[in-house]
């Protein structure tokens, strides 16, 4: 459970029960604003009485037009939990129905309407028993990069030490996302909350990048140098449907049981990110 | 996870909407009809009989309810849909729903 249905009150007193938090519809209004990528961005919203979520989870937001017609989609949250405030990173859908709103108009002080957080699956909370001392894979197609990105946030913030590796699948430069932040994150793997992060471009590869465009292969996932094990007790998979495929195929080929695979799919497009 | 389905103007009509997800967008719907969360229940599917997270399920969404089918054999093992009646949910396709205990958590 991610929320719950009882709470003490500050002297103690028992809380009237509040209604399950993740089908409640909660009013949100628009903050902040960051540019992820030439085609995504950050929208950081303010919704009162959000009292956190964990890392890989994710929440519905509704758009509701004059005439009464809504729309909802889902988007991983963004960040690690901060109460009152909800960061979604939304990657634009040319044709879209919402995507284009939210990423090339919404403006601050907009409101739209959000449910959550959901899923309690697709987490990778810091000290899981379940992992033990890791080693975590992180394997991302496309946008499937932001809940990973927001669990390797929250292993950060809780200075938890699990050797973790990103592989991130993109077409090419202007594809990447969270660019500068992944760098820091992966320049000295000695320093507290580093992370391996291998970028896989499989279409157009920036100067001086050493692996040649190509889809994620076996060698992509192999175990890293600074991992204990040969292989992570845990993989988390999130990106299009038939990429999810991909990478699933080439884990079970690399030895790795089901159980230790989770993932999360979304959207039309195919393997190529 | 970032999705879209394309609107009726798109160049395609808008072809793409039945784009296949899994569980874990489907989960906001199912989470105000079932007590836990559902991404983390095992479901038996009717018709093959293999069980998977609730996760790994296809979600077929964005028409008037929201559809689940099995990974394996692709029959439908559960379906909702909100009409101005009410909440309709079919779970005839499916053998069993496990709920396990969340580890570690109330």
């Amino acid at each position: 459970m991610t929320d719950t249905n009882t709470t003490e009150g500050p002297a103690g007193s028992s809380v009237k029960a509040t209604p399950p938090a993740r089908n409640h519809w909660r009013k949100a209004t628009l903050i902040g604003v960051r540019s992820q990528s030439q085609h995504s961005r950050t929208l950081v919203l303010r919704v009162p009485g959000w009292t956190g979520h964990l890392p890989g989870q994710h929440v519905d937001l509704r758009l509701t037009a004059e005439d009464g017609y809504s729309a909802q989609r889902s988007y991983s949250l963004a960040e690690p939990a901060t109460p009152g405030r909800v960061a979604v990173t939304v990657d634009l859908l040319p044709h879209g129905e919402v995507s284009p709103y939210l990423v090339e108009i919404m403006q601050i002080g907009d409101e739209l309407d959000v449910r959550g957080p959901i899923g309690g699956w697709f987490v990778w909370e810091p000290g899981d028993p379940s992992i033990g001392d890791g080693p975590v894979l992180l394997i991302a197609g496309g946008s499937g990069v932001v809940p990973l990105v927001t669990m390797l946030r929250a292993r950060k913030r809780a200075g938890d030490s699990t050797p973790t590796t990103l592989v991130y699948s993109l077409r090419g430069p202007r594809d990447l996302m969270y660019g500068p932040e992944l760098e820091e994150m992966s320049a000295d793997l000695s320093a507290p909350g580093s992370a391996e992060v291998r970028l896989v471009y499989t279409r157009k590869v920036p100067d001086g990048h050493p692996r040649p465009a190509s889809h994620l292969a076996a060698g992509d996932i192999r175990p890293s140098s600074s991992w204990p094990e040969p292989s992570a007790a845990r993989v988390y998979v999130c990106g299009p449907s038939g990429f999810v495929d991909h990478a699933t195929r080439l884990l079970r080929e690399a030895g790795y049981p089901d159980d230790r695979i989770r993932t999360e799919r979304f959207g039309p497009t195919g393997v190529d990110r | 996870m970032s999705w879209d389905l394309p609107t009726a103007a798109a160049p395609d009509g808008g072809a793409g909407s039945g784009t296949v997800l899994d569980g874990n967008a489907a989960a906001g719907e199912f989470a105000g009809i079932l007590a836990g969360d559902p991404t983390t229940v095992t479901v038996r599917c009717g018709s093959c009989g293999v069980a998977q997270a609730f996760g790994q399920l296809q979600a077929y969404m964005g028409g008037p309810g929201t559809v689940l089918r099995c990974r394996e054999c692709e029959a439908m093992v559960a379906r909702v849909a909100r009409t101005p009646q009410g909440v309709w949910l079919d779970m005839s396709g499916s053998s069993s729903w496990l709920f396990l205990p969340a580890p570690g958590r109330a």
